[in-house]
């Protein structure tokens, strides 16, 4: 079962459990409807659309209302230590939350038992909160874009905006070496799957695919696509794909479905996200993108 | 009242010779009031990351002189703005990055602060995307601003509460300053 847990910024929504379906461009949780826009709504809506599209189970997802106050977030890791090891998911992906490092250090141990058995994904605030905690190492994928890079290669940032000024000039161009001083202060999980202009796919620390077609430079500036990103690869090893196999996948899915999509920086994401199964029909097929 | 703690007409920063102090506060939206509040009094402050020992994951505390530090308390308590402790200053202290990174796509503009991104029409001075960020208000932001143009948005730090929120303030304000120039 692939489990995607994360805020919504809907005020006063509580905690919702449920399967997601996306019907249209609406995203369907529990009676609970959705336009995906940038955050956890555009992840699941690409887990789910994704989902359906190999033929495999809907994620179930655990989301909650939060504008930023950090209530929903607290909510939800109180709620996840215990509900957690209930579901026992054989993928977690873990997303938009307030980056609270206590609360994560005790969801974490919560599974500490079960964690063998699963692959845990994070991004977002998650990524965040387990990296600053000192629990990177505890996690198996994390997608962070080259900003997002930067803060993983600082020792000492407990959040992106904390980065070192040297850091942040160099995070486009040095990604590669942003990845080492990641590994060698442990600070990322085995595999990293980094977003930008050429997506970079990390293991131990060492580039052992890099994907840069076709290039969509307008991507990076439309709120929710590295969002869709996570949500692909989430789906994809819920359906059983090997996991460097799957981070090669979905950066091409997502990069075609861009393409497909033929973005300006106004898209909506939505509009890629309904490209996905087009766009995974074709990288199933190997075929490379002609559709620009 | 007030006026009399309106005590410095041009901001400054905090000098490296100053005893300094640091306000420590429960939320980052409060340390961002805080700070708003203070600079327009004139007061020499600067955001950045508290200690170590209290950091939570996602926090930011204020900076001021300690000789101040009456004026300071004052304005807080007038604002109902509490403060978990007030500390002198005896740490290495990191602050939020200041530098912005800018990308031309033609029609529209995106800025970069850290982490955060924002994507404006040159023309008109629409925002047309934000992305990045992790914590919970970029998506509320992204719906709240998203649409609207620069100078009818309600700003990052007036709505938002974590240092996303901050961030995409910084770029929020690049952004503006960018158009203000182009109009």
């Amino acid at each position: 079962m692939l489990t995607i847990v994360g805020t919504i910024p809907v005020s006063g929504l509580g905690l919702t459990e449920g399967k997601a379906i996306l019907r249209g461009f609406n995203l369907a949780i529990e009676g609970l409807e959705l336009v995906p826009s940038l955050g956890t709504s555009a992840m699941v809506s690409a887990a789910a659309i994704t989902c359906e599209a190999l033929g495999c189970e809907p994620p179930l997802v655990v989301i909650i209302g939060d504008i930023g106050d950090g209530k929903g977030s607290r909510e939800l890791y109180k709620y996840l230590m215990f509900r957690l090891p209930e579901l026992n998911p054989t993928v977690l992906a873990m997303h938009y939350i307030m980056p609270y490092t206590a609360e994560m250090r005790k969801v974490i141990d919560a599974i500490r038992t079960q964690k063998e058995e699963m692959t845990i994904l994070a991004d977002a605030g998650s990524m965040y909160a387990a990296k600053a905690a000192g629990l990177a190492g505890e996690f198996d994928i994390f997608t962070p874009d080259s900003g997002e890079m930067a803060y993983l290669a600082d020792p000492d940032a407990s959040h992106p905006a904390y980065v070192q000024h040297l850091l942040f000039e160099i995070d486009t161009s040095e990604t590669i070496n942003l990845i080492k001083k990641a590994y060698e202060h442990q600070n990322i999980p085995k595999l990293l799957l980094v977003k930008g202009v050429v997506d970079y796919i990390a293991k131990g620390g060492r580039i052992v695919k890099t994907v840069e077609e076709p290039v969509i430079p307008v991507m990076e500036s439309i709120g929710g696509t590295g969002d869709v990103l996570i949500g692909i690869l989430s789906a994809l090893i819920h359906a059983g794909y090997e996991k460097v196999d799957a981070c090669i996948k979905a950066a091409k899915v997502n990069r075609i479905a861009g393409k497909i999509a033929r973005p300006v920086p106004a898209t909506p994401v939505s509009e890629i996200i309904a490209k996905i199964p087009a766009a995974l029909k074709m990288v199933e097929a190997g075929s490379t993108c002609d559709c620009g | 009242m007030r006026k009399f703690w309106k005590i410095k007409s041009r901001p400054r920063e905090v000098s490296k010779e100053e005893v300094k102090g640091l306000i420590l506060l429960n939320e980052v939206s409060e340390a961002m009031k805080a700070d708003r509040l203070l600079r327009g009094l004139g007061y020499r402050v600067k955001a950045v990351a508290p200690p170590p020992e209290v950091r939570k994951g996602c926090d930011l505390s204020i900076e001021f002189a300690l000789i101040d530090r009456l004026g300071v308390e004052r304005v807080l308590r007038e604002n109902e703005i509490p403060a978990l402790d007030i500390v002198p200053l005896d740490y290495v202290e990191s602050k939020p990055l200041e530098i912005t990174k800018e990308v031309d796509y033609g029609k529209h503009l995106m800025i970069r602060a850290a982490n955060m991104k924002l994507t404006f029409e040159k023309s008109t001075g629409k925002i047309v995307n934000i992305s990045g960020g992790g914590c919970p208000d970029v998506p509320y932001l992204t719906l709240e601003m998203v649409g609207k143009s620069l100078d009818e948005t309600p700003e990052p730090e007036t709505i938002g509460f974590s240092l996303c929120a901050f961030m995409l303030q910084k770029a929020y304000s690049r952004a503006l300053e960018k158009f203000s120039k182009e109009i």
